[in-house]
C-alpha cells in the first residue's frame, strides 16, 4: 500500500511539472475533481476492502485505456513525422517514455487490486460500472474545459 | 512574391504542414488542396482528438508557432513605431513608416487586422509582451534564486509598465481603441497572455486553482496601474510603482486569507475523523 502511496504521489509531481513546464492550462475544475476523488476513497473505503479495491480496479482500467490512447497518438504523431525525416528530438520521446512508465505502474497496481479480493466485492458490475463510467466523464470534461 | 519565411516561422509551418499530410494522404483524391484552410492545418491526424478545442503547447526545444503579424508586417510596423511617441498610433505614423521603407503610403491598408492604428497598438501589446524575456536576466541580475515569485511578478510587472514610457502620451488614446467592441476580444487576449508570461518568467509552478486567480489579479493590477500611469506626472512614474506595489500587497492578503481558511477546514475536517475513530466509529 505504502509502495502504491509513493508512486502515486510522484505521477502527480511528474504530471504537475510537466504542465508547468509546457505551460498548459490545468483543468478549471481541479477543486471539483479533488472532492469528488477524495468522497469516492473514503466512500468505497468505508464500504470494504473489496469494495476499495474494486474502487482501485475500476480507476486503474479507465487510466490504463487513457494512456493507451495518448501514447497511442503521440506515436502516431511522432512516426509521422519521422517519416517525413523532421528531428523529433528528445522532448516527444521523453514524453512517451514516461507516459508508457506511468501506465505500466497503473496496471501494476490494477493487478494488485485483483490480486487482493476487488472481484468478490458486491455487487462488482454495478460497483465498478459507476465508477468506470465516472472516470470516462471527468476525462472527457477536463479534456475541454 | 511573398516574403520567404525564415528561421522559427519555416520550422513551425513545416511542422503543421508534417502533422496535416496524414489527412491528405487519408482523404479522398477529390477533395482539391487548395482547400486546406488555418483551420485545417491546426488539425491533427486523428478525429477524436480534432474535436477536442485545441490547448497550446510550450515546447522548450521546438520554435513558438508565428505570432499574429507577418514577417513584411512586423518590418512595416517596427518603422512605424518609431513615430508614435509623435503622431500617435495614427494612420499618419503607419505612412511616415512607410516611407521609411520606401513603400507607398497606401502599403498600411494591407495590414491583416483591417484597422492600421489598431494593428500598431497590438504590434506594441505584442512586442512589450515577448521584450519580457529577454529582459528577465538583467532584472533579476543572479538574484533569482533568492526572490520569491511575489518579486519577481512585481519586478517584470514594472519592467512590462516601464515599456510603455516611451508612448505613455499616446497610450489614454490606445486605451480608448483597445476598450472598442471590436478590439476588445484581442485586448483581453492580450492582456491575459502578459499575465501568463508574467507569471511563467517569475518560475511560478502552481497548477492548482491558484493557477486562475493569479493570473485574473495581476490582468486587473496591471490594466489598473497602466491607467494611472498615464496621469502619473511623477519623477520615473513613483507613483505608479508604489500604486503597483499597494494592489500587488493587497492581492497577497486576500490570496493568504482564502489559503487560511483553507488550512482551517482541512484541519478542521481531520480533526472531526480522529474524535470519531477514538468514539469507536470505523472510519
Amino acid at each position: 500500500m505504502k509502495h502504491m502511496y509513493d508512486q502515486e504521489a510522484a505521477h502527480l509531481a511528474t504530471f504537475n511539472s510537466l504542465i508547468a513546464k509546457h505551460r498548459v492550462r490545468p483543468t478549471a475544475l481541479y477543486p471539483l475533481w479533488s472532492v469528488m476523488a477524495t468522497g469516492l476513497g473514503w466512500s468505497t473505503a468505508m464500504m470494504g476492502k473489496e469494495a476499495a479495491m474494486a474502487c482501485t480496479e475500476a480507476v486503474e482500467t479507465e487510466i490504463g485505456g487513457h494512456y493507451n490512447g495518448q501514447i497511442r497518438q503521440l506515436v502516431e504523431m511522432v512516426s509521422a513525422w519521422e517519416a517525413e525525416g523532421y528531428d523529433v528530438g528528445d522532448e516527444f520521446r521523453d514524453l512517451i517514455a514516461t507516459l508508457s512508465r506511468i501506465r505500466d505502474e497503473e496496471l501494476e497496481h490494477l493487478d494488485h487490486a485483483v490480486e487482493h479480493d476487488a472481484k468478490k466485492a458486491q455487487p462488482h458490475w454495478l460497483l465498478t460500472g459507476i465508477i468506470r463510467a465516472g472516470c470516462r466523464g471527468a476525462i472527457w470534461v477536463s479534456e475541454r474545459v | 512574391m511573398p516574403p520567404t519565411p525564415t528561421g522559427a516561422a519555416s520550422a513551425v509551418r513545416r511542422i503543421s504542414t508534417l502533422l496535416v499530410s496524414p489527412l491528405l494522404r487519408a482523404g479522398p483524391s477529390s477533395v482539391p488542396r487548395r482547400t486546406l484552410t488555418t483551420t485545417t492545418l491546426r488539425t491533427s491526424p486523428s478525429p477524436r482528438i480534432s474535436q477536442i478545442p485545441k490547448r497550446t503547447y510550450h515546447s522548450t526545444t521546438h520554435p513558438p508557432p508565428p505570432g499574429p503579424f507577418t514577417p513584411a508586417e512586423l518590418s512595416l510596423l517596427s518603422s512605424a513605431y518609431a513615430h508614435v511617441p509623435l503622431h500617435g498610433f495614427s494612420p499618419a505614423s503607419l505612412a511616415l513608416g512607410a516611407r521609411d521603407q520606401n513603400l507607398l503610403d497606401i502599403s498600411p491598408s494591407f495590414l491583416s487586422s483591417g484597422d492600421p492604428a489598431f494593428s500598431l497598438i497590438h504590434y506594441h501589446l505584442y512586442n512589450a509582451r515577448n521584450a519580457l524575456a529577454s529582459k528577465k536576466d538583467s532584472l533579476f541580475q543572479g538574484t533569482e534564486a533568492v526572490m520569491t515569485v511575489e518579486e519577481k511578478v512585481e519586478a517584470l510587472t514594472w519592467a512590462r509598465l516601464k515599456s510603455n514610457e516611451k508612448v505613455i502620451g499616446k497610450w489614454q488614446e490606445a486605451l480608448a481603441i483597445l476598450a472598442m467592441p471590436s478590439y476588445a476580444p484581442t485586448a483581453v487576449k492580450e492582456l491575459a497572455l502578459l499575465a501568463d508570461e508574467i507569471y511563467h518568467l517569475a518560475g511560478d509552478l502552481s497548477v492548482d486553482p491558484s493557477w486562475y486567480t493569479k493570473r485574473a489579479s495581476l490582468s486587473a493590477i496591471y490594466a489598473a496601474s497602466e491607467l494611472f500611469m498615464t496621469t502619473d506626472a511623477s519623477p520615473g512614474f513613483q507613483e505608479t510603482r508604489a500604486f503597483l506595489r499597494r494592489r500587488l500587497d493587497e492581492a497577497a492578503t486576500a490570496g493568504g486569507a482564502v489559503k487560511a481558511v483553507g488550512q482551517y477546514a482541512g484541519f478542521t475536517a481531520s480533526a472531526v475523523v480522529n474524535i470519531l475513530r477514538s468514539k469507536g466509529v470505523s472510519i
